[in-house]
């Protein structure tokens, strides 16, 4: 009886479900605009800013309404990618900037040369837009662009007397040492590793873009300025690596995060077991939730002085819209000086518009830290496939952590696996 | 065998049919259209339309494939420690619980429960156990030993030699009691009067166990076998959770992942857009594997008399 | 009760002190073990409630930071109490049982250790995620540095949840925007999830269980060809099947609505392989008993073999609603985005997730959620699930 009883009752509880979410068309009434999509993958607080950025678009062009669809960035070139199979792609979209050199090479994204874009192109940040400058053309517009820099800790630095004893004189900015050289790097590195304590300078994570910082202060590239060879295996990049394997195995002051299975440099910093880490700004407020004392500096200079890598997002628009005019026009205003403004302020972001660089101002030090950094920036490898790219290369840079390949050997292979496997196929 | 009669097999078919519609309609097409991809290279857009025809290149290109050679070993090896392992544990704590214990169905519901997490918590939880310094192994070894030890210093993860294990040990652990579900549902269906008769030929545990328990339970290991391959061969997700295909080890000049598994590198040229290529290689597989089973029960059907397959 | 052993009074008393040393050293175990485990339990139970006690607002975590530390002696005391509950029940225990049993007691002690062991270590995932899901952002990866064991945060927050849940402020200002952003919650998403959850793993059980029968039981010309063959398509791995599954979606007009979500698998060979292998230790002799009292084929599937399968057959309606209630990369790209109504959980969840922000917290407590009504339908399941429904009433 009483499983009769449960069996009813599951059976009325799965037609309830049933009637509930059978309704699935939405209704949106039509006011005889335009519908432009745009698909992004914001959060809620930057949708809100791009919700009110787009309403300031729409007063100014009565006859379209741009129609912001949120996808989820965990899987958005999957959706992108599909959706464009079958033709029911969006009029635009945000994409990771690894993902602009495929879609151009795949045909589906417009140049942007055909819309004017050579007369506006120089109000960005040069590292970001080479990210989308692919075959000669320009595909994408960066809306959003981050860097990595040096985040220390101050307490391990003060352990270490590597900032200056608190002066009595309260307005007397205290001073740290941070290296600005690898050499320096090293040296304070060496003051800061303590193996009893279990305690390390250095830690940081084995993938070409965390690794780009590196190369870029050695002035070293993956890939030539057209695109058409890889080389890696220049005496600069050799250099470099020589330099970072030099940190793990002859100075013995980084941790060991490359590891696969190791505690990652987010981690060992939070626990006050790394001293110095790469990070993007993205941590600020998480570190500063955590209560840590921290502060941001720039990254060490190798023979092409500080350098860092660059990433973010682009905004494209495809090839099957029919209002591509005014897609560019959206987006040309969305990035904008002024709006960069708007939503660099209220977003604490770094502004991928130079004109932008002068109305934002920053509270925070660390913000400006990075913005001194992100001119810095070295660009990124433009590649068809990008994750390929560091599926070819981390193999051969672990190998030479490891102590298993000399750094020439290993970025030999690597160059000549690039070269086959993703540059001339 | 009874002569199978046309009503019978109307019946079966009947019995049948709304699984054979299911697949007839939703995995034909894409097992013949999959294997028609591994004959054409990249798209060149993301219609599909405009595919170049390459022929048997895909195949010749998996035959010079270093990776994917490697990988296939690893993938073997990952089976030849998981499957064993997984049977092992499964069947222990069957037959553990089986029996008359305070909180059986306590301990079941805890052992089963695993079953249910996602891969990618798994992966992240046991990559925290695993860690060197900071992790759970890491702590007890410390304690136990001195700071010095392996465990502290590198991590069953970052040493070459120990990754697949520790990555076998944590899918064994996830899995084993969904094994032991299995194996203890069957062990019902074995009737006590077999055992009873046993006890009164003077048969020990062992004896009951060799050759009652396990010939009954035999349609379940060959599940667990068959599975386990499967699962070997698919094995993705734990490997991007805990060791993205590394530690890297450097034989012969060429740079390879010791825990890159076929599935893993499948995967990968899957991501990258090269279907033709990643058709290709799951084909090879299919055939090998084939081949390997066949060539099992040839040796085996040669060697022994021929047994009636469950 | 010395009377009750046969052996010589010198041997058993040698005998004797080893058997309590023995006690004394398992006992030993036991206590740690048991104040090591339900402390950390009662921690959790005493952290959650401070989190749910103090309000919302800037200072919530300091506030439930504060009344934790303050119901320290509470957990602590409980765990105290428990342990010395439990020492006094086995050491009664040990001192009632017979001389003769006590070795057999001993094992049965090492086996329940063994067995709690077993369990700790499968359970810590859990335990692992609940205790993340607490903890404020930033503090995730933050270890103890009195007790690294000690994994349950002390400035416990439900930010998390009220995340997920969308009922933190920024989500709010967010819904505000208008009607089609207040359908995209987190009941939306659930109740999407299980219709589709529910309604495949139904179906598959279902089909499976049939053609399972078929192959196990019946008479089909090639069935052992037929079976090899569909084993052979397991091999190929889901992920060829799913561009074309896409293509065909579309092609029948579905994509975006909830059958797309599920039907391209419902042809299970899995479940067809698992329920067929079970169904093979199944006894012929009991179908033939049931077709000699004239049953008909239906009813021999319906009475004899569905419930002696009952087990297996939840356990492959478990493991089938588990994979739709999961089943992110599909499920996200038959999603139609512009419409709110058809996204479904492990979209949803992957929504709020930022670009840089690998905040484990939420991601954890985003699982605590998804696992509910799995955890929900196997607590009600496991009676059957484990024990079978109909034991006594088949064996003979």
């Amino acid at each position: 009886m009483n499983e009769r009883k449960l069996i009813v009752v599951a059976v009325i509880a799965y037609l309830a479900l049933v009637f509930v979410c059978w309704d699935d068309s939405i209704t949106s009434s039509p006011d005889g605009r335009k519908i432009l999509t745009f698909w992004h993958t914001y959060n809620d607080q930057e949708e809100q800013v791009l919700r009110s950025i787009i309403k300031d678009w729409e007063t100014a062009n009565a006859s379209f309404t741009i129609r912001p669809v949120r996808i989820p960035f965990d899987g958005h070139k999957a959706k992108l990618r599909t959706a464009l199979t079958v033709g029911q792609g969006p009029d635009m979209a945000r994409v990771d900037w690894s993902f602009v050199c495929e879609l151009a090479r795949k045909n589906s994204v417009i140049d942007l040369e055909t819309l004017g874009f050579e007369k506006i192109r120089d109000q960005y940040l040069p590292a970001p837009l080479k990210s989308a400058f692919i075959d000669g053309k320009y595909y994408g517009i960066p809306d959003q662009s981050t860097c990595v820099a040096m985040f220390y800790n101050r307490q391990m630095f003060k352990a270490a007397g590597l900032i200056g004893p608190a002066e009595e004189d309260q307005n007397k900015v205290e001073e740290v040492v941070l290296p600005k050289t690898w050499e320096e790097f090293i040296e304070v590195g060496k003051k800061l590793t303590d193996k009893s304590k279990d305690q390390y300078a250095f830690a940081m994570t084995n993938t070409l873009w965390w690794n780009l910082p590196f190369f870029n202060s050695y002035g070293a590239r993956i890939v030539s300025e057209d695109g058409k060879k890889c080389v890696l295996d220049s005496d600069s990049a050799v250099q470099a690596l020589e330099m970072m394997a030099s940190l793990v195995n002859e100075h013995k002051i980084e941790a060991g995060a490359w590891r696969p299975g190791a505690i990652s440099p987010e981690q060992g910093f939070v626990n006050g077991k790394y001293a110095m880490v790469f990070m993007g700004p993205w941590n600020l407020a998480k570190f500063a939730t955590a209560k840590m004392d921290f502060g941001v500096g720039l990254i060490p200079g190798g023979t092409a002085g500080t350098s860092t890598n660059v990433g973010g997002t682009d905004v494209v628009i495809f090839k099957g819209t029919n209002y591509a005019a005014e897609c560019y026009d959206f987006l040309t205003f969305f990035t904008s000086a002024e709006n960069q403004k708007t939503w660099c302020t209220e977003l604490n972001q770094l502004p991928i518009n130079l004109g932008a660089y002068d109305l934002v101002s920053f509270d925070d030090p660390n913000l400006r830290v990075f913005m001194e950094q992100m001119k810095h920036a070295g660009p990124n490898p433009v590649v068809k496939d990008y994750a390929l790219l560091e599926d070819l290369i981390n193999p051969e840079v672990e190998a030479v952590l490891s102590g298993q390949k000399t750094a020439r050997e290993a970025l030999t292979t690597a160059a000549k696996k690039v070269q086959e496997r993703l540059i001339d196929l | 065998m009874a002569v199978t009669s046309s009503k019978d097999t109307a019946i079966s078919f009947g019995f049948l049919s709304p699984f054979l519609l299911f697949f007839g309609v939703f995995l034909i097409f894409p097992i013949f259209y999959s294997f028609y991809l591994s004959f054409f290279g990249s798209p060149t857009d993301y219609s599909l339309a405009n595919l170049d025809f390459v022929g048997l290149k895909n195949y010749f290109r998996i035959a010079t494939d270093v990776q994917f050679w490697w990988s296939l070993g690893v993938t073997a090896l990952y089976g030849i420690l998981s499957i064993p392992l997984g049977i092992t544990a499964s069947l222990a704590l069957a037959l553990l619980l089986d029996n008359k214990l305070f909180g059986k169905s306590f301990f079941r519901s805890a052992f089963f429960l695993p079953n249910v997490l996602d891969m990618l918590v798994v992966g992240v939880i046991w990559t925290l156990i695993y860690a060197p310094r900071y992790g759970a192994l890491a702590q007890v070894t410390t304690w136990l030993f001195s700071e010095d030890n392996f465990f502290n210093t590198t991590g069953l993860l970052g040493s070459p030699m120990t990754a697949l294990l520790a990555v076998v040990i944590a899918m064994v652990l996830k899995g084993a009691g969904f094994g032991m579900v299995l194996f203890l549902a069957a062990l019902q269906n074995i009737p006590e009067a077999v055992y009873e008769a046993a006890d009164i030929d003077g048969a020990t545990e062992w004896q009951k166990f060799k050759h009652i328990t396990v010939p009954l339970l035999r349609p379940i290991i060959f599940f667990m076998v068959i599975t386990g391959i499967i699962a070997s061969l698919n094995a993705f997700t734990e490997i991007y959770a805990m060791t993205a295909g590394g530690p890297q080890v450097v034989i012969a000049g060429e740079t390879v992942g010791s825990t890159s598994v076929a599935g893993y590198y499948l995967f990968k040229q899957f991501d990258a857009g090269n279907y033709g290529y990643a058709a290709a290689i799951s084909y090879m597989l299919l055939i090998i594997t084939l081949g390997i089973t066949w060539l099992q029960q040839w040796l085996l059907n040669r060697g022994s008399a021929p047994e009636v397959k469950k | 009760m010395t009377s009750l052993t046969a052996l010589s009074p010198h041997e058993t008393h040698s005998a004797k002190v080893g058997r309590v040393l023995y006690f004394v050293l398992l006992v030993a175990i036991m206590i740690s073990m048991s104040y090591v485990i339900s402390g950390q339990l009662f921690k959790f139970a005493v952290m959650a409630l401070s989190a749910y006690v103090a309000p919302e607002g800037a200072t919530a975590v300091a506030e439930a930071s504060k009344l934790m530390s303050s119901m320290t002696v509470v957990h602590n005391g409980l765990a105290v109490v428990l342990t010395i509950v439990l020492t006094i029940i086995v050491v009664r225990k040990f001192i009632n049982t017979g001389h003769v049993h006590r070795m057999a007691f001993l094992h049965r002690m090492v086996l329940y250790l063994a067995l709690i062991v077993g369990v700790v270590v499968v359970l810590f995932p859990f335990f692992w995620m609940l205790c993340t899901a607490f903890k404020p952002s930033g503090q995730e990866l933050v270890i103890s540095k009195t007790n690294p064991f000690d994994i349950v945060p002390s400035e416990p927050t439900l930010d998390n949840f009220r995340r997920v849940l969308k009922i933190d402020a920024a989500s709010k200002a967010m819904a505000a925007v208008d009607a089609i952003e207040q359908k995209k919650n987190f009941g939306t998403f659930f109740l999407n999830s299980l219709l589709v959850a529910t309604t495949a793993a139904f179906m598959v059980t279902f089909f499976a269980a049939m053609g399972a029968y078929v192959f196990s039981k019946k008479q089909l010309p090639y069935k052992q060809q037929i079976f090899m063959l569909l084993l052979a398509t397991m091999m190929i791995p889901g992920m060829m099947f799913m561009v074309p599954q896409f293509f065909m979606v579309c092609k029948m007009g579905l994509f975006g609505t909830k059958w797309a979500m599920f039907l391209p698998h419902l042809a299970s060979v899995f479940g067809i392989f698992m329920l067929k292998q079970f169904m093979d230790t199944i006894p012929d002799s009991l179908i033939e008993a049931a077709q000699i009292d004239g049953a008909s084929e239906w009813q021999v599937f319906r009475v004899v073999i569905v419930p002696l399968a009952f087990p297996i057959i939840l356990t492959l309606f478990l493991l089938t609603f588990l994979f739709h209630w999961s089943n992110f990369l599909w499920q996200l790209i038959v999603t139609n985005f512009e419409n709110p109504l058809s996204i479904t959980l492990p979209v949803g969840l992957a929504l709020f997730r930022g670009q840089y922000t690998s905040e484990l917290g939420l991601i954890m407590s985003a699982s605590c959620f998804s696992i509910v009504p799995i955890a929900v339908l196997f607590l009600f399941a496991q009676r059957y699930f484990i024990a079978g429904m109909t034991q006594g009433a088949v064996k003979e």
